[in-house]
């Protein structure tokens, strides 16, 4: 008798198992595309200081550790700024940038954004590292000095960067 | 092995469980008054940890995702550690009563202790291979044993303080904690700063 | 107890976060800014409100009720935990900046004590809509904690008060006027212990001042 009642008792919980995985999987389709939109309308808010966005074609390129952002000339689809998006591991923060380049290999400008303390609660530091003013021409890169964060790997971003710009310019991306 | 290094560290100290990510206060705040009970409950959750991040982490992986039901996250995830922890519990009665006897009162508190959960989705979010996986969870119940350890050796020097009345217990608790989180947060760059 | 002491008790007498002490890892962590605890409030009551009230209608048939005390628990969490992920899910597709600022946080309420509690300890016995006004007692309570918390912590480290994104209040002029920075440490964790602590503190010579009076009071009446 109890262990009839012991089955039952799991057959109940496993049927509002159910009930609520379905609920759960309907709600799932009506937002699922609303959340991807969203995503992507955070990314591109980001390179919105550095260009007007609206005026171009906007394209994204996912890497291994971050993304290209193109942002394509209207009319001739050719690539007008490349901003990117790239990754490096610090000891306490991951150093994320957003590096902008003109088609002249000129650095529009660029942020250095660093988790604070709490990761978990998902606020961020945008900081503004004006010491890289050697950054300014890409065409002959070879080094920036003096930086207040994690300098190696801000470095190393940027040079990450100098190495394939010309490339991805020229038509790198387009393949 | 350099990346792992510094992960270790980094869930031991930087990004210490309590003490900068706020997770598993409330036994932090409960538990800690006598320092055996804080070496039982870490244990414990040591031990919890392990178990149930490894298998939501491999649920996850090879269930959810491959079922494209990731959604079902929150609950596959916290179902799993309430079973896991009556397994444990169950099973430590049966094979060595002794251990039960030290651990077994914390085991039920830890189904509803945040760093359990928090932990399991912390691997998922960081995006941890399993390497990574075991070597963040170990590191993050060491840092809480050490934490929690730390400050019930303080608390127990608190009883015999002249704490005003209206900070007894709690409040006084959560001063000390903060300067133990100030402490450590320092600390930290210290190290770094050595390496 | 009739309905408005019901819903009033959640806020003060039995305050969840600083009578009874539960749910104080979110009060720590979320309340960096006036905005997140805001935030965490509305999925709070959200969350509390219908699973005392559902759990209340599953407890209140007699003959499902006996089939579900045996696994109780399990039961209350799924429902809890379905909750959190539909809370999850709309704040990802439509409030997606109180998403990512609130974290983690957002599955961390399914093992917010005080929701689990409340199923158990209110819910479980009671009918669903004095559960329900239980539950949106408690949830209001804790949300006022958190919100006084958030409003300390981030007026003394920074000096604003972030209602809702872009709706801030600059009060930077009290500290001009008293010629001293915002002090950057409560906008940390070490800033949250202290606040917490002494809100505490506060509260507990509050109480204990008000309980010798009614001391005093029953013996001049004794």
């Amino acid at each position: 008798m109890n262990q009839s009642k012991g089955y039952m008792s799991g057959v109940v919980l496993l049927i509002m198992g159910l009930i609520c995985g379905l609920l759960l999987a309907f709600v799932n389709e009506l937002t699922e595309d609303r959340i991807e939109a969203e995503e992507l309308r955070l990314k591109f808010e980001a390179i919105e200081e550095f260009y007007n966005i609206d005026n171009f074609n906007q394209e994204e390129v996912v890497l291994d550790d971050g993304s290209i952002y193109v942002l394509r000339n209207k009319n001739t689809n050719e690539i007008e700024h490349l901003v990117y998006s790239l990754t490096a591991k610090g000891y306490n923060e991951d150093v994320e940038m957003l590096v902008a380049v003109n088609k002249d290999l000129s650095v529009e400008g660029y942020t250095v954004t660093y988790q604070n303390e709490s990761p978990g609660i998902g606020t961020k530091i945008v900081g503004y590292d004006f010491n890289y003013n050697e950054a300014n021409d890409l065409s002959g890169f070879d080094g920036v000095s003096g930086a207040t964060v994690s300098s190696s790997a801000v470095e190393a971003i940027f040079q990450q960067v100098a190495d394939r710009v010309e490339n991805d310019f020229g038509g790198g991306l387009d393949e | 092995m350099d990346n792992l290094i510094a992960l270790a560290f980094s869930a031991f100290i930087i990004q210490n469980i309590i003490l900068t990510q706020f997770l598993g206060i409330c036994p932090f705040i409960g538990v800690s008054t006598k320092r055996s009970s804080a070496l039982g409950m870490g244990f414990a959750v040591i031990f919890v940890m392990l178990i149930s991040s490894s298998v939501t982490w491999v649920l996850y992986r090879y269930v959810l995702e491959y079922f494209n039901i990731t959604y079902m996250r929150t609950i596959v995830f916290i179902l799993v550690i309430a079973a896991l922890v009556q397994m444990v519990e169950t099973f430590l009665k049966k094979v060595s009563p002794s251990l039960y006897k030290a651990l077994g009162i914390y085991l039920p508190l830890i189904t509803t202790n945040c760093a359990i959960l928090g932990v399991a989705v912390l691997n998922i979010s960081n995006e941890h291979n399993f390497i990574e996986m075991l070597v963040y969870t170990t590191f993050i119940g060491l840092g809480f044993l050490f934490v929690i350890y730390i400050f019930s050796m303080m608390r127990e020097k608190l009883d015999y303080a002249p704490v005003p009345k209206a900070f007894k217990g709690a409040p006084i608790a959560l001063i000390v904690a903060a300067i133990l989180a100030i402490i450590f947060t320092r600390f930290g760059g210290l190290i770094e700063w050595i390496l | 107890m009739n309905k408005k002491d019901n819903f009033l008790k959640g806020i003060f007498r039995e305050n969840p976060l600083f009578v009874a002490l539960l749910g104080m890892c979110p009060s720590l962590a979320v309340t960096t800014t006036l905005e997140n605890a805001i935030g965490m409030t509305i999925a709070v009551i959200f969350v509390l409100v219908l699973s005392n009230f559902i759990v209340s209608l599953i407890m209140s048939q007699p003959k499902l009720a006996k089939l579900v005390r045996p696994v109780r628990i399990p039961v209350y969490i799924v429902v809890i935990a379905t909750l959190v992920t539909l809370v999850e899910m709309l704040m990802h597709a439509y409030l997606i900046g109180l998403y990512k600022s609130l974290g983690i946080f957002i599955p961390l309420i399914v093992v917010n004590c005080i929701i689990l509690g409340r199923a158990e300890a209110f819910a479980s016995e009671n009918k669903p809509v004095d559960s329900l006004i239980d539950g949106f007692g408690m949830a209001v309570g804790f949300g006022l904690a958190i919100i006084i918390v958030s409003v300390f912590r981030e007026f003394l480290g920074t000096g604003l008060l972030t209602i809702w994104k872009d709706l801030q209040v600059d009060l930077n002029f009290i500290f001009d006027f008293l010629r001293i920075q915002p002090l950057a440490m409560f906008t940390q964790p070490a800033g949250a212990f202290i606040t917490l602590g002494f809100i505490l503190a506060v509260i507990a010579a509050i109480t204990a001042k008000r309980q010798a009076k009614q001391a005093k009071e029953v013996k001049a009446n004794g």
